[in-house]
């Protein structure tokens, strides 16, 4: 077999082998994070190249090499067959602390070949925070247990003493438990096939695969970046705030210099780090580089360390986008992550719209923490519809898929495991009207949510961005903005608040939560889009009688079955506080 | 019986209805003609008479003689695919109208922006709520608003939908709602089809279970009117008897019964195979195997363990989930029609897009330009025949499609053929690694039978790669799915969700009692026969966990508690087993119990009467090992029975090749089966390791 044919045998091996790690993680994990797929598995050689990947939150993805390079810095030399190492301190490699990260290195014949991991974002991770996110945090202290690399298991025992530290700092420890035991076995089942692979196919031509593969990726990426125009394109995109103890806008500042098939991605110009816990670290900033630009390349690129060293990414130390000791960093993979992924994509407009999206949706959600009445056992949960994509041109945004961090990857938990597994209901979920940016091809539809708590003293965070003018999903080529996150609280005794973005509330029985959430920006002039397609949207509820006329220019009524229900409170449900369901 | 002994089986496909006819002394007849897919019930007609003809009997009187004829469709996928099922309708909980549209915000294709999602079998403007709610113990928290589904009602009826769906959540523990809205609707919208959670998917998870139900709106009509058409022509032919409808989970359910869950046709067609293969390794005599059905544009691959297929309740056909047990029939895009190209970083990229039937490959010389995997095999001169009827491809077509492609990844064309078989023998390998690692298989201990037109040509190689010791091909292996459906089981399963249903919330561990009273529950629904078979499962997790696996009970005498334990031991080992880890410490939790009735078929095993011609043995060159070779093509009805041949050789079938490469033998059993295995080893000594195999295995 000739190196190409076996360079693409072996891609798609370990491809496949990366994927069988993330299906056994799927189907054997705890958390709602976890469920809702906010984890990722990979693979390294020997060499500690970025071999294959499965992402399902790419954010995370792009970030393993640190993470391994951290493993590597402690404790190259002293790698034995059947350890297992952990860590998920943003100042040894790992991107923030809630995404735990898990290395095996795997042995054949007693040689190093390859390392296993996985990545995924646990439900509590200590510190001030609810499933890892405090807004009150001011440094990496406050922010989360912090966990340098360390050995979980030395020769296939595990260090009982490591592993009890770590969870004795946690409220939600089962939940943690169970999740690292996802972790470790589904880097074991990954060792278990790298194996067999090696076996199948011999370790020369195996590496020699593995070398052709990356060299492979490297082209494919120079072959897209060389289709973009030459040129320097700048951009500034904000995050809200950077938590409660730094309320004001955040700048990241981009300039893109595209030259032949090479790429600079600048972000030296953006705002000092803050206090609080919205700094991105250097791993973060490159993996949400990263998934930029898979965004807008061929989804057929190969998504590892291949393509990543096509592209040189610039930052400077004590900035916005690369934090150091000890600033907090828990939020950065979302709200930071978002931010510098529209600076890219922003950019990349500036040379050709066509390249690139529309502004999508900016994470923010409300997750609730507590141990469930009921049930006596830890919960987490989150209860929002998510916001939408933006729009491309020639295509739509996709409805309530979430923002860039996932590219669609995340899962809704479903309605009714959410209230099995937490003390809250969700009255209404749905499609907001008009929530999306218009445009000839409109972003995809936010949400409207209520959700109420059924249980006092529940802790709610209020996490994430997008409530400013300056942070609304952007259009492009004459597409229009969507509206802002927002929410209020309606209390249980009448009182109604507005939750500050990035703050920790109290919340207690029959107390419901509205929130709204961004759609995705709208591309090209909303009074091309076809006609045909305005009044399919009002028909459907998706586009108010208004903005077609007003926006969108439909100088005719729409005639056809208009949406039977408007969304908004439904009053009989909201005076139902009495939860039957308490015993 | 003895008065009517033929069974009759007539699989309509997209392209083709497969026709076989079991006499009563295990004699098999089969015959293929077009379908008609307009009036599908038109070629079935058609069929059964070329299969009496073949049987040397006027229609009526085969049909006369004819004690039952199942029937296998494709008339529901279809009308998935190409969108035309009925107009559909849906009512669902006040609050929750999105819950199907908004596909959990999840893409498949992750970085695929320039795309858009599937399209709602419901449009929104037809999606209606009403006010009413269940707590998440199935207590009413607010009362069903009654106007509300009148109004529904109204509006279905101006939108002139044929079909409505209702979904209330958590109906799956009370289903008093959705019955009393569904008898509103029927009083309000005579002869409009009726499809209700809690009848078609009694189970947890909203979502799922409102996609299943709008499924089975959607094609229910369709099916409906189908077989209301056919039951028709039948009549008029004078055939009485009994008409069996082939179910997703490879059993059969009666016509009159096939309708209102139409969502349990969706893979009416490929549910045949699994009782093929069931019968070639009864004929055996080995207790697990995989079957391989590659044909133009996709592979399917489905397990069989001890005589029992693997089951998904996580199936998604045309990307839209389904919560009803069906057989787990992976599929992906690589057939003989998968086109391979060089990715823009030079390397080889073979499927998922394909050339299909039209233009096809560039071989068939049908306007087709890029090259395929039919291509490639043609020029390693693995195709002894087996293409349609009039068909000669040409070589030149496929040489110069598959030199452009070697052009760009920097091959020579043989080697670029070579590449992309040995690249999508490597594609269906991994395909099978992740299907019979979610069952907790070991796919080297798996004999894999071979079908469809591309099946065999591979297999062998498939096998090397997976390290299965035996391929077997059987005989009519391109009308695998109608001879399996001859030997269909009635099948039924049941399903009642324990998670949330009236026990204390804080207790931990499986109540034996409360298991038992659900099952009698089930078995008491299951309506069946004395000869029933039934087999117990259980979705068992651990506490907190989110997915389920689906256990068999073992099978204890005395059951109650200790069924239940060896349930919980064979729940963490298998755990184990497909995760890489356990935990004995942790209480585990049952979700779902579920409940197969089978009552065996009373067929008999096939003793095939040989049929068609037998082509003449020649020799062609064909690429093994690096080098063209003269290489013998046999027919296999021209070997003789159980002699040991070795390879390499091509042995030609009917409608396919199959490729013994050097250093694998081959033998023909006296059915007509062709096994394939390592050159230093004998049959016997093959076949005896295989048949010690005894895994556990998850359904």
């Amino acid at each position: 077999m000739t190196g190409t044919i076996l360079a693409s045998v072996v891609g798609n091996r370990l491809h496949a082998i990366a994927e069988r790690m993330a299906d056994a993680m799927l189907r054997s994990c705890r958390s709602a994070a976890f469920q809702s797929r906010d984890f990722v598995t990979g693979i390294f050689d020997a060499d500690g190249a970025w071999i294959a990947t499965k992402d399902f939150i790419p954010v995370l993805a792009g970030s393993l090499p640190s993470a391994y390079e951290g493993v590597l810095a402690k404790f190259a030399g002293d790698v034995g067959e059947g350890d297992v190492f952990v860590l998920n301190d943003p100042y040894h490699g790992n991107n923030h602390p809630p995404d735990v990260t898990v290395l095996k290195p795997v042995f054949h014949r007693g040689v190093l070949r390859f390392w296993t991991a996985t990545k995924g974002h646990h439900a509590d991770v200590g510190g001030g925070g609810e499933i890892g996110y405090n807004p009150g945090a001011r440094d990496c202290y406050e922010d989360a247990l912090r966990i340098p690399p360390v050995r979980l298991y030395r020769g296939g025992e595990r260090q009982d003493d490591v592993w009890d530290l770590i969870l004795l700092n946690l409220r939600l420890r089962d939940a943690v438990e169970g999740d690292l035991h996802c972790q470790i076995g589904a880097a074991s089942i990954g060792e278990r096939e790298l194996l067999a692979m090696l076996d199948a196919f011999g370790v020369e031509p195996v590496l020699e695969a593995v070398r052709i593969q990356l060299a492979a990726s490297a082209r494919h990426m120079r072959a897209e970046i060389a289709r973009w125009p030459d040129g320097t394109y700048e951009a500034v995109r904000h995050l809200d705030d950077g938590g409660e103890h730094h309320r004001e806008p955040i700048a990241v500042r981009l300039a893109l210099t595209v030259a032949g098939d090479r790429a600079v991605f600048d972000f030296t110009a953006s705002d000092p780090q803050v206090v609080g816990y919205a700094n991105s670290t250097r791993a973060n900033t490159v993996a949400s580089v990263l998934l930029a630009l898979f965004g807008v390349t061929d989804p057929a690129q190969r998504r590892d360390g291949g393509a990543l060293a096509a592209v040189e990414i610039r930052t400077r130390p004590g900035t916005i986008t690369h934090a150091v000791e000890p600033a907090a960093t828990t939020l950065c993979t979302i709200t930071a992550c978002e931010a510098i992924v529209e600076t890219v994509w922003l950019a990349l407009s500036r040379a050709d719209p066509a390249i690139t999206h529309a502004g999508w949706c900016r994470g923010y959600a409300f997750a609730a923490v507590g141990v469930d009445e009921r049930t006596g056992r830890a919960f987490g949960a989150t209860g929002a519809l998510k916001g939408g994509s933006g729009a491309v041109l020639g295509f739509d945004g996709w409805d309530a898929i979430g923002p860039p961090v996932a590219m669609g990857g995340g899962r809704e938990v479903d309605v009714e495991l959410h209230e099995l597994g937490a003390p809250a209901t969700v009255l209404e979920q749905g499609f907001a009207t008009d929530s999306a940016g218009a445009g000839r091809w409109r972003g995809g539809l936010g949400g409207f949510s209520r959700w109420r708590i059924d249980q006092d003293g529940v802790r709610v965070v209020c996490i994430g961005s997008g409530a400013l003018e300056q942070t609304v999903p952007y259009g492009l080529a004459g597409g229009l903005a969507a509206p802002a996150n927002r929410s209020v609280v309606r209390h249980r005794d009448g009182r109604v608040t507005v939750p500050r973005t990035n703050s920790t509330l109290v919340l207690g029985r029959g107390d419901v939560i509205e929130i709204h959430t961004s759609g995705g920006g709208g591309y090209g002039d909303p009074r091309e889009r076809s006609r045909a397609a305005v009044r399919a949207d009002v028909r459907d509820g998706l586009v108010s009688e208004a903005a077609a006329r007003d926006v969108y220019g439909l100088t005719r009524r729409v005639w056809g079955t208009a949406p039977s229900q408007e969304t908004g409170p439904d009053t009989a449900l909201t005076a139902d506080t009495t939860d039957r369901s308490i015993p | 019986m003895t008065d009517r002994p033929y069974r009759v089986a007539v699989d309509v496909g997209g392209t083709f209805t497969d026709l076989a006819l079991l006499g009563p002394d295990g004699m098999e007849l089969d015959h293929k003609t077009g379908s008609t897919p307009s009036e599908p019930a038109d070629g079935l007609v058609t069929g059964l008479g070329g299969l009496a003809a073949k049987a040397g009997l006027p229609l009526r009187a085969l049909l006369g003689r004819t004690g039952v004829i199942v029937h296998g469709t494709t008339i529901t996928t279809n009308a998935l695919v190409t969108g035309t099922g009925a107009r559909t309708g849906l009512l669902t909980t006040h609050g929750l109208r999105d819950v199907l549209l908004a596909r959990q915000g999840a893409r498949a294709d992750q970085f695929d922006s320039r795309s858009a999602p599937p399209p709602p079998l419901v449009p929104r403007r037809l999606i209606e709520t009403a006010r009413e709610r269940l707590d998440r113990t199935g207590e009413v928290t607010t009362p069903l608003d009654e106007d509300g589904v009148l109004r529904a009602a109204r509006r279905f009826r101006e939108a002139g939908v044929a079909s409505v769906a209702v979904c209330f959540a958590f109906s799956y523990l009370n289903d008093a709602h959705e019955r009393r809205a569904a008898e509103i609707l029927a009083a309000e919208l005579p002869g409009v089809f009726l499809s209700v959670s809690s009848r078609v998917a009694p189970e947890v998870r909203l979502f799922e279970r409102t996609s299943t139900t709008v499924l089975n709106a959607y094609v229910g009509p369709v099916l409906r009117d189908h077989l209301d058409r056919l039951a028709g022509r039948l009549a008029a032919l004078g055939y009485p008897g009994p008409v069996l409808i082939v179910q997703s989970n490879g059993g059969v359910v009666p016509l009159e019964r096939a309708a209102e869950r139409a969502v349990n046709t969706l893979l009416s067609g490929p549910a045949g195979a699994p009782a093929a293969v069931a019968d070639v390794v009864a004929e055996l005599g080995v207790p697990e195997a995989m079957a391989v059905d590659m044909g133009g544009t996709s592979f399917e691959v489905s397990l069989s363990s001890g005589g029992v297929t693997g089951i998904t309740t996580r199936a998604e056909p045309a990307g839209h989930p389904v919560s009803v047990p069906m057989l787990d029939i992976g599929t992906i895009g690589a057939g003989g029609g998968s086109i391979a190209r060089a990715t823009a970083g030079g390397l080889l990229r073979v499927g998922p897009e394909s050339a299909g039937a039209d233009p096809g490959p560039a071989s068939y010389g049908r306007g087709g330009r890029l090259a395929t995997v039919t291509d490639a095999d043609l020029l390693l001169g693995y195709l002894a025949g087996g293409f349609g009827e009039g068909l000669v491809p040409s070589a030149d077509l496929a040489a110069s499609a598959v030199e452009a492609l070697g052009r760009d990844l920097g091959l020579g064309t043989v080697e670029t053929a070579a590449g992309v078989h040995r690249a999508v023998n490597a594609e269906m390998a991994d395909s099978l690694r992740l299907a019979t690692a979610r069952h907790g298989l070991d796919p080297g201990r798996l004999a894999l039978v071979a079908a469809g037109g591309a099946g065999p040509v591979h297999a062998v190689e498939l096998a090397r790669d997976l390290g299965i010791a035996l391929v077997v091909v059987p005989a009519g292996a391109s009308v695998l799915c109608a001879r399996g459906m001859l030997r269909a089981d009635l099948v039924s399963y049941h399903v009642r969700t324990l998670l949330g249903r009236g026990r204390d919330p804080r207790a931990t561990g499986v109540d034996a009692a409360e298991v038992d009273a659900a099952f009698a529950v089930l078995e008491g629904a299951a309506d069946a026969g004395p000869s029933v078979e039934f087999t117990r499962l259980a979705d068992v997790r651990y506490i907190g966990q989110v997915h389920e696996i689906t256990v068999p009970f073992p099978a204890v005498p005395s059951g109650g508690a200790a069924a239940v334990a060896g349930l919980v031991e064979r729940f963490h080992r298998l755990h184990d087993r497909l995760y890489g880890f356990a935990q004995p410490e942790v209480p585990v939790e049952v979700v779902n119990l579920r409940l197969e009735a089978r009552t065996p078929t009373a067929a008999p095993r096939s003793a095939p009467a040989p049929s068609g011609p037998v082509e003449p043995d020649g020799v062609r060159r064909a690429w093994f090992d690096g080098a063209f070779r003269e290489v013998p093509v046999r027919s296999v009805r021209s070997v003789p029975v159980d002699e040991r041949q070795e390879g390499p050789a091509l042995l030609a079938g009917a409608g396919t090749t199959i490729v013994v490469p050097p250093g694998f033998a081959f033998e023909v059993t006296a059915n007509g089966t062709t096994l394939v295995f390592a050159a230093d080893r004998e049959r016997a000594e093959v076949l005896a390791a295989l048949r010690e195999t005894r895994l556990e295995a998850v359904r």
